[in-house]
């Protein structure tokens, strides 16, 4: 079945939309605050709708590879909770540049659906 | 209770604490902030005393649905007591009332500090220069006095003198931690080994704050005028508290400024050293910036899991479960960089 559209994420922009344009300017103080807050979570939310799926993809295909050349016989059904896991577990070394390079780009894209501005601030100061 | 009902019961009891014939409410509000416990404004117009007049205060008690871990008002009382001795500037800690039949729960009264302690004015507003500095030496002789003040002492008992350092016993509960949420938090896991094999040589624990950051004291024109909400105040290593108050999460948008978005690590030094008589190591203080991102994010993976479960449904504290990303952002940047 095809979802009748405007889909998930178009109803989500146009509900933010309508919210930062027609509420907005009518309520004051603490108020305003959580009509901030509401609005940054449906932001949040149609980031995640739009790039969720193909970057927990490209996070898995990450970790795999890590894991092909560092655990090969866990590669398979590596995930990030093994990664959480081997790394308690001192099983993936700490000082691997590969995969401090690994958490960075996992960091990186999580944070490019909750927060990218942070991400962009943060790299523009420390050039990281 | 009412509120109205409340603040004449308060009023009461503060009469027959401080000898007055007579007290009037003349305001009673509640203040924001506190999960874990309520704060009430109360200001008393006294009267047939020697000094007639109103007098402002704040009462503290446990919130109705008080489960908590840290400490009791009993607790956090004797602790306060033991800090104004020292010369901390805290409130004045007046009367702590055990007695559940006067209002349900325990509290206890204090003076009521002027100024704010708003990070948004604080740290976004036009504090001149100097001020900024010399705010941020108070914070050092603050921090100076109060870890003058070491273990054994009297009436402080309850707290657990550390058997083992303090960064062992906060990597091992902060593992708890993650162990009982069931989301993976690999760049977490990989900042505990960091923090396990870097940890510093262990010194005399000393009487920390642990919770000493901006937004939890108040400041009047430029002056400190209060420490806030030692709910969590224990024995540990003095710079664990140098490194929360300096934590990149404490800044409030000004990076630059490590302390707490006020002002610079050189100048909390050497307010710590005109206490003290010793500079705080640097390299200890980076050290504790790394576990207060790691203690912040687990705090916030706590709060995350309260709306998860049900237990308190809000958006705040689902959005504050999307903070992740960012500490551990600065985890990785910041351990990169004292590698």
């Amino acid at each position: 079945m095809k979802t009748t559209r405007p889909e998930a994420a178009d109803l989500l922009a146009i509900a933010r939309q309508e919210l930062l344009d027609t509420l907005l300017p009518e309520v004051s103080g603490a108020l305003k605050y959580q009509v901030l807050m509401t609005a940054n979570a449906m932001k949040i939310a149609g980031r995640e709708i739009e790039a969720g799926a193909s970057t927990e993809q490209q996070a898995l295909a990450d970790i795999q590879a890590l894991y092909r050349e560092r655990l090969p016989e866990q590669a398979d059904n590596a995930d990030e909770q093994s990664l959480a896991d081997d790394i308690r577990h001192r099983r993936l070394a700490h000082h691997d540049p590969q995969l401090f390079n690994l958490l960075l780009d996992i960091t990186r894209s999580k944070l490019q659906i909750s927060n990218p501005k942070y991400l962009n601030n943060r790299q523009h100061h420390s050039g990281a | 209770m009412t509120p109205s009902e409340l603040a004449a019961a308060l009023a009461d009891y503060i009469a027959i604490q401080a000898d007055a014939p007579h007290v009037q409410v003349q305001a009673f509000s509640k203040l924001s902030g506190g999960a874990i416990q309520d704060n009430y404004a109360l200001s008393l117009l006294f009267e047939g005393v020697d000094q007639p007049g109103r007098r402002d205060y704040v009462v503290r008690c446990d919130a109705p649905s008080g489960v908590s871990a840290s400490l009791t008002r009993p607790q956090e009382f004797a602790i306060l007591r033991k800090a104004f001795d020292a010369n901390v500037t805290v409130p004045e800690p007046f009367w702590l009332c055990d007695d559940e039949r006067v209002i349900g729960r325990s509290f206890y009264v204090m003076s009521k500090a002027a100024g704010t302690a708003s990070p948004q004015q604080l740290v976004g507003g036009d504090m001149p220069e100097a001020q900024r500095t010399e705010l941020t030496r108070q914070f050092g002789r603050e921090l100076g006095r109060l870890h003058q003040i070491k273990p054994p002492v009297s009436d402080l008992e309850f707290l657990t003198v550390p058997t083992e350092p303090a960064a062992r016993a906060r990597i091992n509960l902060y593992r708890d931690y993650l162990a009982a949420i069931d989301e993976p938090h690999p760049v977490l896991e990989w900042a505990l080994s960091w923090l396990e094999d870097n940890q510093p040589a262990s010194g005399q624990p000393v009487l920390c704050h642990c919770d000493f950051r901006t937004g939890n004291y108040m400041v009047d024109q430029g002056r400190l005028t209060a420490v806030l909400d030692w709910e969590f105040a224990t024995w540990s290593d003095p710079a664990e508290d140098l490194g929360w108050l300096c934590s990149r999460s404490w800044r409030f948008g000004a990076d630059e400024r490590q302390v707490g978005g006020i002002g610079h690590k050189s100048d909390l030094f050497a307010g710590y050293e005109e206490v003290t008589g010793e500079t705080p190591d640097p390299n200890r203080v980076a050290y504790w910036e790394v576990m207060a991102l790691v203690r912040w994010s687990a705090i916030a993976l706590q709060q995350a899991k309260r709306h998860l479960s049900g237990e308190q449904s809000s958006l705040e504290l689902a959005l504050t479960g999307r903070m992740l990303p960012q500490m551990e952002y600065d985890l990785l940047t910041q351990i990169r960089e004292l590698s």
